[in-house]
């Protein structure tokens, strides 16, 4: 179990590591269009939405790293007053009672969601058609992801209600 | 099931504390209080809608774009080591004035509050150039968390602020009558808070300590010169670079926090160690800080949105519809429900709650509407920063270094919403209706 | 009530536009007696303006009030089901939607996404350009940035020299303050003087040639309408009929209203002058040829429009200058645009 665990974790970092350099991609983005308009007059076609679409990208698909590093806002005022072993068990219930009902319906509506799109090639109306679905399907993808550092903290809440009885 | 609006917004806020407390991520408390509500309330039908409103609200919205580029602008400030360096500076500048670095914060922040309209940036820049400094030097803790969340949500109040045009597209008071209303209390609170600074380190000098004269002593008139020429210059440089990119029409809102970034990535480039790991590792932490104050957002649209298709709006217009006590009574009791929905919901979801609900009744008062809406938009302060949901409040836990918990935070904030209210009431006796 | 249904609208509160929504509401629940309620929210109470299509296709509501220009993204076609680009003025779509074979184009587009649509308001021609640039003439647009909708009218402002420059709406008014764009549209002059738009602009460059008059309605989920008796039906269908007529003259008295008070506020007026405007329709008419040769639905619904103002100048032009609508002959060619179904 701890494997499946590690590997997880593992997964969640990488794919954050390689996420997370598309802040400055959105910074200098924004920057050009600030730059074409004041300089030349013209402001880019695709500049708007594809900042927007990296930002909503961006911040979804960082949220598994973030809960793999506990950066997620918790209030542990009560917690911390716990034993390791209640504080496990109110993990359990806190995954399975708030956590889980919240990525089921992020992973079958977000799925539906993202079809919705993609089946009919969905795209901006500016002067640029630039594709939607991608930006839609990221609900999909960021909810799997979150999925897997639940499952991994899950496990080693058990693991931690094990030891405890042995 | 198909629970009664009412039990259905018992049961929804009394989830949200059940798994607060028991110390679940927030974004997932809002968002499975969200689903279960969605079963047990309207029905299943309305799961829809939570995809719509996450996507709509939180991921394809251009404006909110600000936040990463505020978080990183910080990032490399700090990285920059020039806000460190710039504390130290006022620190010496005010030597023999207890609660400088306070009041430095409160100065920075009205300046910082004319860049920006989005609170979750601010409070996450504020929090991460100037707690740690303050902390260092001796800071009374909760003075120090406290004088950050109140003054970085002020960012609300002076405009540029998203939270007033939407508070203006939702009531027949203009953008611009709105800014220049909420100007004025913006001010108002500043210098409140200020005074509140000098005067509480004033009586209680451990809070914010002077600095020893032996220390003081130690850097001649000259170095300190040069120490603000080369410290408080930059970063000051950075202020009025987004402000004056804002003003002059080079940049929308949004837009100059993007050169906030460029200034700040070249302070790095001159004062920081110029290195392509440290760069990476902001890079990382930005981004870390960003989907902290993101996914709050994600949780609290999916909230808002059932909360408010089961009914919810409806049990608090029922409520105000029900206070007696003539105009006065009714003035004081939608502010007051305002103040209390600030405990629970962000304010994108109490402005669309109750604005269609309060304003006719306002109108047929005959009171005037700029007032109340300014008032509203005080009052909203608040809303971040009362226990137990108040953003500022998380949004500084997600930056604090360890050793700062959420219960110094819910303690801090005590003094600043009564100065709010103070100051809702000086309005109301000065400005009133 | 039998049915109780959930509506809302991709506008908020404040924005004028509301009330084609509420007023059609407001007409409908008259008349349909016990069989369905319709409960109406404000845009933004229960999710985004830009998210009510995807959520009344889904059936998570059964019902909102739209500009059928938003879903362009979708399939091009609801463009010109939304606005043209100086081509029908309000009398136009409501000629081409009732006598026309407008209407059934409607069920044809939004059919594809498991809706009924009923057309229930129409609105005659926007504002213009508004800004503290002043764009009297098309020399003055020149090398301009104008926040402007649509890919169509994008298309002509480049032609013309201007650049298309994209804001979120939230910011438009501050946009238009601190010169970032140096003329931006919004809506027709009621709408835009509420949007506080008298409070910033100087200078207002009519008539809004970019949107020559615009159709808004209500989508409605397809199970839900089929949930409804015929008599039912038939009384929302009447009631969209009713608004249809009520929206005309309520938005003309509003434009009414809104450009007497942009002229006491001080903001001064130009005109574009007849062949500046001929010049625009020149453009126009390659652009309308060149979008409805991009999708095949896009082209049927131009094809049917040009046909009906081809079909209508035979009366329109010789009762002038009592004609309802503008004689004009300068179209887009019917011929190319047959070449693309
Ligand atoms: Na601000
Ligand atoms: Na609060």
């Amino acid at each position: 179990m701890n494997a499946i665990a590690k590997a997880i974790d593992t997964l969640n970092d990488v794919f954050g590591r390689i996420i997370a350099p598309l802040i400055a991609i959105i910074t200098i983005i924004v920057l050009y269009d600030i730059a074409l308009r004041f300089f030349i007059d013209r402001p880019s076609d695709w500049a708007f939405d594809i900042t927007k679409m990296l930002f909503g990208a961006h911040f979804m698909l960082m949220a598994a790293y973030g809960l793999r590093h506990h950066v997620h806002v918790e209030v542990d005022v009560i917690k911390r007053l716990l034993s390791l072993r209640k504080q496990a068990i109110l993990d359990v219930i806190g995954y399975l009672i708030f956590f889980t009902p919240f990525m089921w319906m992020l992973l079958s509506l977000g799925w539906s969601f993202f079809m919705r799109s993609f089946s009919r090639g969905e795209t901006t109306y500016g002067m640029m058609s630039i594709p939607v679905y991608p930006v839609k399907g990221v609900i999909f993808i960021a909810a799997v992801l979150i999925l897997l550092q639940g499952i991994a903290i899950f496990i080693r809440a058990v693991q931690q209600l094990r030891e405890e009885r042995t | 099931m198909n629970l009664s609006p009412e039990m259905l917004t018992l049961v929804m806020f009394a989830g949200l504390i059940v798994g607060l407390f028991m110390g679940h991520p927030l974004a997932f408390v809002l968002g499975g209080v969200a689903v279960i509500g969605a079963l047990v309330g309207p029905g299943l039908n309305v799961m829809g809608t939570l995809i719509n409103n996450i996507y709509g609200n939180a991921m394809d919205n251009y404006v909110l774009v600000a936040i990463p580029l505020f978080v990183l602008m910080a990032r490399f400030l700090n990285d920059s080591g020039v806000t460190e360096k710039m504390f130290d500076a006022m620190r010496l500048l005010l030597a023999n004035l207890r609660g400088g670095l306070a009041l430095t914060v409160v100065i920075v922040s009205v300046l910082l509050a004319a860049t920006t309209g989005i609170v979750g940036a601010s409070i996450a820049v504020m929090g991460m150039i100037a707690l740690v400094p303050m902390l260092k030097y001796g800071y009374n803790k909760e003075l120090s968390a406290g004088v950050i969340m109140a003054s970085g949500c002020l960012g609300i109040l002076i405009p540029p602020s998203i939270m007033l045009i939407l508070m203006a597209s939702y009531s027949p008071v203009s953008v611009g009558a709105l800014f220049a209303g909420a100007l004025v209390p913006g001010l108002i609170l500043g210098v409140m808070y200020a005074l509140y600074v000098l005067i509480i380190c004033y009586i209680k000098p451990a809070y914010g300590p002077k600095v020893p004269p032996e220390e003081r002593a130690q850097t001649s008139t000259g170095e300190l010169l040069i120490m603000l020429f080369k410290y408080v210059l930059p970063p000051m440089a950075l202020i009025l670079g987004v402000l004056g990119a804002l003003f002059t029409g080079l940049a929308t809102a949004t837009e100059a926090s993007a050169i906030g970034v460029f200034i700040a990535f070249l302070l790095f480039l001159i004062f920081g160690d110029r290195k392509l790991k440290t760069c990476y590792n902001t890079l990382i932490d930005a981004s870390k800080t960003t989907t902290m104050v993101m996914l709050v957002l994600v949780g609290a649209t999916a909230f808002t949105g059932v909360f408010s298709r089961g009914g919810g709006m409806s049990v608090i217009s029922d409520l105000v519809l029900a206070m007696p006590g003539g105009t006065t009574g009714a003035l004081i009791l939608m502010l007051f429900l305002v103040f209390i929905l600030g405990m629970f919901l962000d304010w994108t979801g109490i402005v669309l709650l109750s604005f269609p609900i309060m304003l006719p009744i306002v109108e047929a008062m005959e009171v005037d509407m700029l007032w109340f809406v300014v008032m509203v938009a005080v009052v909203l302060q608040t809303s971040f920063l009362t226990p137990p949901f108040g953003y500022a409040l998380f949004y500084l836990k997600g930056v604090a270094p360890p050793g700062v918990e959420i219960v110094d935070l819910y303690k801090a904030v005590i003094p600043f919403v009564a100065l709010i209210i103070l100051a809702c009431a000086l309005l109301t006796i000065f400005l009133g209706w | 009530a039998k049915e109780k249904w959930t509506m809302t609208t991709t506008w908020p509160e404040n924005l004028a536009l509301i009330e084609i929504d509420r007023h059609w509401v407001e007409l409908a629940n008259k008349l349909v007696g016990d069989e369905l309620e319709i409960n109406f929210r404000a845009g933004g109470t229960l999710m985004p303006g830009t998210e009510v299509f995807d959520a009344t296709e889904t059936g998570s509501i059964e019902a909102a009030g739209d500009w059928p220009g938003y879903w362009a993204g979708r399939s091009s076609a609801f463009s010109p089901l939304a606005t043209t680009t100086s081509l029908f003025n309000g009398v136009d779509y409501l000629n081409w939607i009732q006598q026309w074979g407008g209407f059934e184009l409607y069920q044809e587009v939004y059919g594809k996404y498991n809706m009924v649509y009923l057309p229930y308001g129409i609105t005659n021609n926007e504002s213009g350009f508004m800004g503290r640039t002043p764009i009297k003439n098309l020399a003055d647009l020149d090398g301009k940035r104008v926040r402007l909708s649509g890919r169509d009218q994008g298309r002509v402002l480049e032609e013309l020299g201007g650049s298309q420059v994209t804001i979120a709406g939230g910011e438009i008014y501050q946009a238009i303050e601190r010169g970032v764009i140096d003329a931006g549209e919004f809506s027709t002059p009621g709408v835009d003087y509420q949007a506080g738009f008298a409070e910033v602009a100087k200078y207002w460059a009519t008539p809004g040639w970019h949107q020559s008059a615009s159709v808004f309605g209500v989508m409605i989920n397809k199970d839900a309408w089929d949930e409804l008796s015929k008599e039912t039906q038939e009384k929302l269908k009447i009631a969209a009929d009713a608004n249809l007529a009520w929206s005309l003259s309520w938005s003309e008295r509003g434009s009414t209203d809104g450009a007497v008070k942009f002229e006491e506020a001080g903001v001064e007026i130009s005109q574009f002058s007849d062949s500046d405007l001929a010049r625009i329709q020149d453009i126009t008419n390659e652009v309308i040829v060149r979008g409805a040769c991009e999708d095949k639905m896009h082209a049927k619904v131009y094809h049917s429009m040009i046909s009906y103002m081809e079909n209508y100048a035979n009366w329109r032009d010789i009762s002038a200058p009592f004609n309802m609508s503008r004689t004009i002959d300068n179209l887009p060619s019917l011929a190319k645009i047959e070449k693309c179904l």
